[in-house]
């Protein structure tokens, strides 16, 4: 549905979802492109774009999908929002102990609890993305192999992996899809 | 240099954080704090909790206060991950925070710094 280019819509979400870029991560002639458009501007090595460049991305978003797939899409955020409101809070218990203070993850009891958390969890967000069909799963299916790659890599002991702030991270694979979602239903995230 | 309080947000597990505030309403905001350097003399304030175009310059920057957003924000889990101390939810008037030396506290307290009595 994206029709045009759907590398140009790649780099364009990119920058949507992360806000600013080095030039380095984006292809140059995409992005000269962008910026010669009007929708990107280029400074001191960073990238970012321009208001008619969200307005630009807005509209790409907005055909992303067919009208027949939206409902399913809004179904789907219904259910997702549920599952981040747990993230979030699964997250917070690993960054920060009961009381506040930080968690120096030198209680393996503790810090095993919140992952049997998270991957409970990651069971039920999982269900919820691979179960979507059509235009949605070509939306969605990337991520669900995000958040996979992320599991296996904090059942294999890299803690690190569930906030980290690399785009590979759970947190950051999670927050990505989330505003992805929220994008393509033309909606702002609310925190 | 007196502080005075003027609000406040979630707490924060840290230490209290004194710099001057700039406000980021976006993309073109941070390329100037960028630009200006001086970077770690800064604490950011802004409105959207959500917000990842602070990413090029919170590992420098000394602390970051939105006026929405909860402990459990974005914001919030990317600070708590790079050690920023970050007050979410605070209940202040950004235009009262401008270009001043301001203070943030582990409870969540933001001041802002007095010169005979008024706000510098």
């Amino acid at each position: 549905m994206i029709g045009t280019n759907p590398e140009r819509f790649g780099l364009m979400r990119r920058l949507a979802l992360r806000g600013v870029i080095a030039s380095a991560e984006a292809d140059r002639h995409l992005l000269s492109d962008l910026v010669a458009e009007g929708y990107a501007a280029e400074e001191d090595g960073l990238c970012y774009l321009t208001p008619a460049g969200e307005a630009e991305v807005a509209r790409l978003y907005a055909g992303r999908l067919s009208g027949a797939d939206l409902p399913a899409v809004e179904e789907l955020l219904d259910g997702f929002s549920l599952l981040d409101a747990e993230l979030k809070r699964v997250v917070q218990a690993w960054q920060l102990k009961p009381d506040g203070s930080t968690n120096r993850h030198d209680d393996e009891g503790y810090d095993r609890d919140v992952l049997v958390q998270l991957f409970r969890l990651d069971d039920e967000a999982q269900a919820l993305l691979r179960g979507q069909t059509g235009g949605v799963a070509e939306v969605v299916g990337s991520y669900a192999d995000k958040l996979a790659a992320a599991r296996r890599a904090l059942e294999e002991g890299d803690g690190s992996r569930l906030t980290a702030t690399d785009a590979g991270s759970y947190h950051a694979v999670w927050h990505e899809l989330h505003e992805d979602l929220l994008r393509t239903l033309g909606r702002k995230r609310d925190e | 240099m007196e502080f005075k309080e003027i609000g406040g947000g979630t707490p924060y597990d840290g230490e209290a954080r004194e710099g001057t505030a700039r406000i980021v309403e976006d993309a073109r905001d941070v390329l100037s704090l960028l630009r200006d350097g001086d970077l770690e003399k800064i604490v950011v304030f802004l409105r959207v909790p959500g917000t990842t175009t602070l990413g090029p310059v919170m590992r420098r920057i000394r602390g970051v206060v939105c006026t929405r957003g909860r402990a459990g924000s974005h914001l919030a889990i990317v600070s708590r991950e790079l050690g920023l101390p970050c007050v979410m939810g605070a209940d202040i008037d950004l235009e009262a925070v401008r270009g001043r030396q301001v203070r943030i506290e582990p409870s969540g307290a933001v001041a802002v710094a007095q010169v005979d009595g008024r706000a510098s």
